[in-house]
């Protein structure tokens, strides 16, 4: 072994790494990536919501404002969310005050949410989904598993991405003559190609990516740093984080003296003032809290989406008022140190929030490549092998039967299941009880069943069937939209509301894409190369040179 | 030697038993049971994880101290900022572990430029105390 050079030597690693990781890695680029879009698949997936409508900013206010006297009139926090591009919705919600007899530490009521008809102001009732967020945190919390079992194994998948990336550059040394080269219908080779093509054209996004990904993870596995510096008593770390992480929020103790609001609308005036206006030449502010309202200690803080991935000096998302005399109380996150604005770039870099619909559709597109740099990864591994087994005329191992039929289960099954997820949303009955749950557990047990098919069947006819059966799906949601609600393309288009049509459109994307694949998969199925058999007539490839 | 072998690769799981049961009789077959010299897999993933851990925590734990000491920034900003690189030092760490000839090389590396880190770290700490 150590006559192999250092490339070689990454070889087994990067292939352990991707194996050992590459199914969940699979699983939280697709709700990752899918996460880009959570906002707009909140909207399918709450067909009762209003389509867009101009209605001047401060009628919204005084709409949602009336809604919040008449029904938590005793909250002790009122939050207002204003229509924006991606959701033309109103939202308000609320915090009723602790109950009196509650658990000390266990005081804090949950914020409950109701969505207003933005034309009429009335209260909409949504049919219960857990909507594009269920499915976004699904990308670091995964589901049914404990939040400290699931963040750990999205931790170490994590890692394991980041060596995968490093390791693969480490080992593909033709780096500039491979971005050029595409030899398809040649088996092993051509899945060497297709992945090294992916990844050499994204590899900046997927590095991106990765490493601010880890950088969620810092504060929970690399606390030790801080506390061979500081000292590990709890008080040393609170130290810490009390300097390092300055809270810039201000907050006051009800007064119990009653006061008039001031006006909103002349707060809102002074925000965009001083946050100025975004290039469409819309407001930037995206929501503002109450607290205490009607108390003379009433705070108004209102929140920004910040139209830049940097976090800078002059950059502070949030902006408070006195409520009662409408005067701003601070602007705190300019003191920050450089280090504090890096993590917090690297935040911001890795949710997108900043972006507008061309990034926002780049961090899709990359997270799409970052998809297939994972499939085609899991199918290399496995044809590789394959190839070898057929080549020495030896049995396939079951491990290598069971690793091909997993791939097919989550390669395809995955993406079945969420159209599955979407399809329960538009059929399961509005009435049903725990609605939000089952639409879920369909998820969940379509994609078993995809993989128990995957077992019934021989390789290429199950992902030729389940190719079909994807491309059904995704192709079939539009109709099925059409038919169950009046949210569908016909509608949509003809008010150019581009957010919520662009999830049908993507839907009909998605199934013509499935389509090909199955095709592909069918014709090279008759000859010697492809996914299933790949018995290819040239000599076996180096791993990845 | 081009590349490893399936059968090398194999070996390197560190579900290596439940991966070689499944292939036992190709083994039979090709008679090539375990290599001389092979390197340990369970021994080379622990050194290279486990002690890339511990090595990643001491070096950005030195990257702190060193930015404070040289008057780069203060405390509180050294260590956000050693927090904000300990994965790189991870990573290299990892792949320094494989490239290693032998198990024993690769621990020594690892977990000896980490001890070598951590008494510096210490005599940060002593002559320095705590921010």
């Amino acid at each position: 072994m150590s006559t192999q050079s250092f490339r070689q030597k990454m070889t087994p690693l990067h292939s352990w790494a991707g194996l050992v990781a590459g199914w969940i890695l699979y699983f939280m680029f697709v709700t990752g990536t899918l996460g880009y879009f959570d906002v707009e698949i909140d909207r399918w997936m709450s067909p009762e919501q209003s389509l867009p409508v101009q209605v001047e900013r401060n009628e919204l206010v005084e709409t949602g404002l009336t809604y919040l006297q008449t029904h938590a009139s005793e909250a002790v926090d009122w939050v207002i969310a204003l229509p924006n591009d991606r959701e033309p919705s109103l939202r308000v919600s609320w915090q009723m005050p602790p109950e009196e007899d509650a658990v000390p530490g266990q005081t804090e009521q949950p914020y409950r949410t109701q969505h207003l008809d933005v034309a009429t102001g009335e209260a909409l009732i949504l049919r219960k989904t857990g909507g594009g967020q269920l499915l976004y945190q699904m990308h670091y919390r995964l589901h049914y598993l404990p939040f400290l079992a699931a963040f750990s194994l999205v931790a170490i998948c994590t890692l394991l991405m980041f060596v995968g990336l490093l390791t693969g550059i480490i080992i593909h040394k033709k780096i500039f003559i491979d971005f050029f080269t595409l030899r398809l219908n040649k088996g092993q080779r051509s899945w060497l190609d297709a992945h090294n093509l992916v990844t050499v054209l994204s590899l900046p996004f997927q590095l991106m990516i990765t490493y601010t990904g880890l950088a969620f993870l810092l504060s929970t596995y690399m606390t030790l740093i801080v506390g061979l510096v500081y000292g590990f008593g709890p008080a040393d770390i609170q130290r810490f984080t009390e300097a390092a992480f300055i809270d810039h929020h201000v907050e006051k103790e009800a007064a119990s003296i009653p006061a008039p609001l001031f006006p909103i609308a002349e707060m809102l005036a002074t925000a965009d003032e001083i946050w100025g206006t975004d290039v469409s030449g819309n407001s930037r502010v995206d929501h503002f809290h109450i607290s205490h309202p009607g108390d003379q200690n009433s705070i108004v803080s209102m929140e920004s989406i910040s139209p830049y991935p940097f976090a800078q000096a002059a950059e502070d998302p949030h902006l408070f008022f006195n409520g009662a005399t409408g005067e701003v109380l601070s602007a705190g996150h300019a003191e920050d140190a450089d280090v504090t604005k890096v993590g917090a770039t690297l935040f911001r870099l890795h949710e997108g929030n900043f972006a507008k619909p061309l990034v926002r559709w780049l961090y899709f597109l990359g997270g799409l490549l970052g998809i297939i740099m994972i499939g085609t990864g899991l199918i290399l591994w496995s044809v590789k092998r394959k190839q070898k087994y057929e080549q020495s005329n030896e049995p396939i191992p079951a491990g290598h039967r069971l690793v091909e039929r997993l791939n097919i289960g989550t390669l395809v099954g995955l993406p079945i299941a969420i159209a599955a997820y979407f399809l329960a949303n538009r059929i399961l009955p509005v009435e049903l009880a725990g609605r939000e749950d089952w639409e879920v557990h369909v998820m969940f047990l379509s994609w078993l069943a995809m993989f128990l098919y995957t077992f019934m069947r021989s390789p290429k006819r199950a992902w030729i069937e389940e190719m079909i059966l994807a491309s059904i799906l995704f192709l079939g949601l539009p109709i099925v939209n059409a038919l169950t609600t009046d949210r569908h393309l016909a509608v949509t288009l003809r008010h150019e509301d581009w957010a919520l049509a662009s999830v049908d459109l993507l839907f009909v994307a998605m199934g013509l894409i499935w389509a090909g694949a199955a095709w592909c998969v069918y014709r090279q199925g008759n000859g010697e190369n492809s996914i299933s058999t790949a018995a290819s007539s040239q000599p076996v490839g180096e791993a990845a040179e | 030697m081009s590349q490893p072998t399936n059968h090398q690769i194999g070996q390197m799981l560190p579900f290596k038993a439940a991966f070689s049961a499944f292939s036992s009789r190709r083994q039979e077959k090709s008679g090539r049971s375990k290599e001389k010299g092979a390197p340990n897999a369970w021994g080379q993933y622990s050194v290279a994880f486990i002690g890339g851990y511990i090595f990643a925590i001491a070096a950005s734990t030195f990257l702190a101290h060193l930015l404070n000491a040289l008057g780069f920034m203060p405390y509180v900003e050294a260590v956000v900022a050693a927090l904000l690189v300990s994965f790189v030092f991870y990573g290299v760490a990892i792949i320094w572990a494989f490239a290693a000839p032998t198990v024993g090389r690769a621990a020594l590396r690892i977990l000896g430029s980490a001890a070598i880190l951590m008494v510096a770290n210490a005599a940060f700490s002593w002559f320095r105390g705590a921010p």
